[in-house]
């Protein structure tokens, strides 16, 4: 693509410019990137938003875990959910790795709690940072998107909502209780 | 005056158009005479200048001053520009009174100089100045018979425009004016008498006003004028006195001519009519302003407020001097920072860090607005996106068409290309 070729005439002022050979490879600084991290959590402790938590899990910066509480009005109203959060090196040019601990039922999570979003994957921008993505999870509890459904069966019974938050109901007691015992 | 500018004020500004007529008619004394006269005052106030112990205080007010001459410049040659009808055109149709009314005008702002000859005393090394030049200043130091005189010589056969400096030499004698004024425009005597007399009222009064009489005396008054000048020009002049903020703001306006004309003989060599057309435009506007101005001033007293709603344009602002177009430095080409404010991102408030890597955005950073949403971002996460990911952060549009237009900018070979296709 010609965009790639002229990239690399223009903007002579990066540092990485000249050491950089190909498209990957790159030789991320991370403390600008921990240093994003730490004003994310700063910005996410100090916002206050109700529903979304997060915290970096022990020492690691990269890997943090947050929390989801189901909207209100919607069918996971009352439902907490776990998620962990993995930042890559050249965050937040790349999304971070973003899954449900929690086992979730829901259209667009399969089974092992991978989410299918489109902000984490194709339209990420590093706009984004972590309580946009956990806003969004949020949302996307709530609307979920069922034409390309992760899970076949959450997005068939979606329509019948009566139906479907007794199973999501019984889903999350059996992962709660199964939590509890592993 | 204020009597006379009233029953004209849908024209656009007369003056201008004949005085340009004036400077346009051909005739070669007319033209000079115009011209000596506004030399004469330029010189006449530039020697005040040299002389003045006060000479540092003077330069600085003489850098304000070139301000503000260059913004109203600009205004009158828009003015101008626009108003696209030959002078000829305007002559044949426009009274003759308008220069008369026009100059007389003007003629309030040199109250003590024109009479006064401790003033010229102190001023003599004005005769180094151009011959012309000189000898109008003569005739402005002589009595009214020599300048009638004058007058005669240089409006036989001529234009108006060459009895302007009489005119000018002549508004603290009314007596002697109303007979100018009879003289110079025969014409439209009949018409045009009533709001004379008005005027002429208008100038007794300012006669005995009580500024003029300090002015005259003093050697150095020329300094005073700056001054008086500068605080016209900066901020509201804070006189309670309506009678001497008119003064002091008249002073500004002929100060800036009297110099413009006096930069202007520095090149005296170029045609006296593209001086003259130039200073007509320079000088006329003001002369609806300053009626305005007195007729305005007679009702309220007091000086022009910045607010005020019947503030003249033509006098300064101080927004103007803080809003002189400050050319932002662009180092890529971001050449929509004027439409971005409008988007979503905004271009008035640039975040003091960038958004991507919380780092702080120095000024070539501030400075830089790599896609037309306006998010700012600094240079090298904008690099690291281009890499990558080639689309703008804020709207997700790829950076192609900034990349391209530096592309072509910079390498000139694919600008050919780009010409054949």
């Amino acid at each position: 693509m010609a965009q790639a070729n002229h990239v690399q005439t223009d903007i002579p002022r990066s540092p990485n410019a000249k050491s950089r050979v190909g498209m990957e490879a790159k030789p991320v600084d991370s403390h600008s990137v921990a240093r994003r991290l730490q004003s994310e959590l700063m910005s996410l402790m100090t916002s206050g938003d109700a529903g979304i938590s997060a915290f970096p899990e022990g020492d690691n910066i990269f890997n943090w875990v947050g929390t989801i509480k189901g909207s209100v009005g919607t069918v996971y109203e009352g439902l907490n959910y776990k998620l962990s959060l993995k930042f890559p090196t050249d965050y937040p040019f790349k999304a971070p790795m973003v899954r449900f601990e929690t086992p979730c039922f829901h259209p667009n999570v399969d089974q092992y709690g991978n989410i299918c979003l489109d902000i984490l994957k194709d339209k990420w921008s590093a706009v984004y940072n972590v309580r946009t993505i956990l806003l969004s999870i949020q949302s996307l509890l709530g609307e979920p998107n069922n034409d390309s459904p992760l899970n076949g069966y959450a997005a068939a019974l979606w329509p019948n909502q009566e139906e479907y938050k007794v199973v999501l109901q019984k889903k999350f007691r059996e992962t709660e209780s199964g939590g509890v015992s592993s | 005056m204020a009597g006379f500018i009233l029953p004209e004020g849908g024209q656009e500004p007369p003056s201008p158009s004949d005085l340009q007529h004036a400077g346009s008619n051909g005739k070669a004394n007319g033209n000079h005479a115009l011209v000596s006269a506004v030399d004469a005052q330029a010189n006449h106030l530039k020697v005040g200048v040299k002389e003045s112990p006060k000479r540092k205080k003077a330069s600085k007010m003489a850098k304000l001053k070139q301000s503000k001459l260059d913004a109203r410049r600009e205004q009158w040659l828009s003015q101008v520009s626009g108003r696209k009808s030959p002078p000829s055109q305007v002559s044949s149709n426009g009274d003759v009174s308008h220069p008369c009314a026009g100059e007389t005008t003007i003629d309030e702002s040199f109250p003590a100089e024109s009479t006064t000859p401790s003033n010229t005393s102190g001023n003599g090394t004005a005769s180094k100045a151009v011959s012309f030049c000189t000898e109008s200043k003569g005739h402005s130091n002589g009595s009214g018979s020599d300048s009638n005189g004058h007058s005669k010589d240089s409006s036989n056969g001529y234009h108006h425009g060459g009895e302007k400096p009489v005119l000018r030499r002549w508004q603290t004698q009314p007596a002697l004016r109303s007979l100018h004024d009879e003289e110079a425009a025969p014409k439209d005597a009949a018409t045009s008498q009533a709001p004379q007399q008005k005027a002429q009222k208008a100038k007794m009064k300012k006669g005995v006003r009580p500024q003029e009489g300090p002015e005259s005396n003093e050697g150095g008054g020329d300094a005073d004028d700056w001054e008086a000048a500068a605080e016209a020009l900066g901020v509201v002049v804070p006189e309670s006195g309506s009678e001497t903020g008119v003064a002091s703001e008249n002073g500004s306006h002929s100060h800036l001519a009297g110099d413009e004309s006096g930069v202007s003989t520095a090149s005296e060599g170029a045609s006296p009519r593209t001086q003259n057309g130039y200073l007509t435009r320079r000088l006329a506007p003001e002369v609806p302003d300053a009626c305005a101005r007195h007729h305005h001033r007679a009702g309220a007293g007091g000086a022009w407020r910045q607010d005020d709603s019947h503030r003249p344009g033509t006098l300064p602002r101080l927004e103007k001097f803080n809003s002189f177009p400050v050319v932002p430095h662009n180092h890529t080409g971001s050449m929509w920072e004027a439409t971005i404010s409008r988007t979503m991102w905004g271009s008035s408030a640039a975040p003091a860090t960038c958004p991507i890597c919380t780092e702080e955005l120095d000024l070539t950073d501030t400075s830089f607005v790599p896609c037309p949403c306006g998010f700012r971002l600094c240079l090298f996460c904008h690099h690291r996106i281009a890499l990558d990911d080639g689309r703008c952060p804020g709207c997700r549009q790829a950076y192609v068409k900034v990349e391209k237009v530096e592309k072509y900018i910079q390498v000139p070979r694919s600008h050919l290309v780009r010409l054949k296709v």
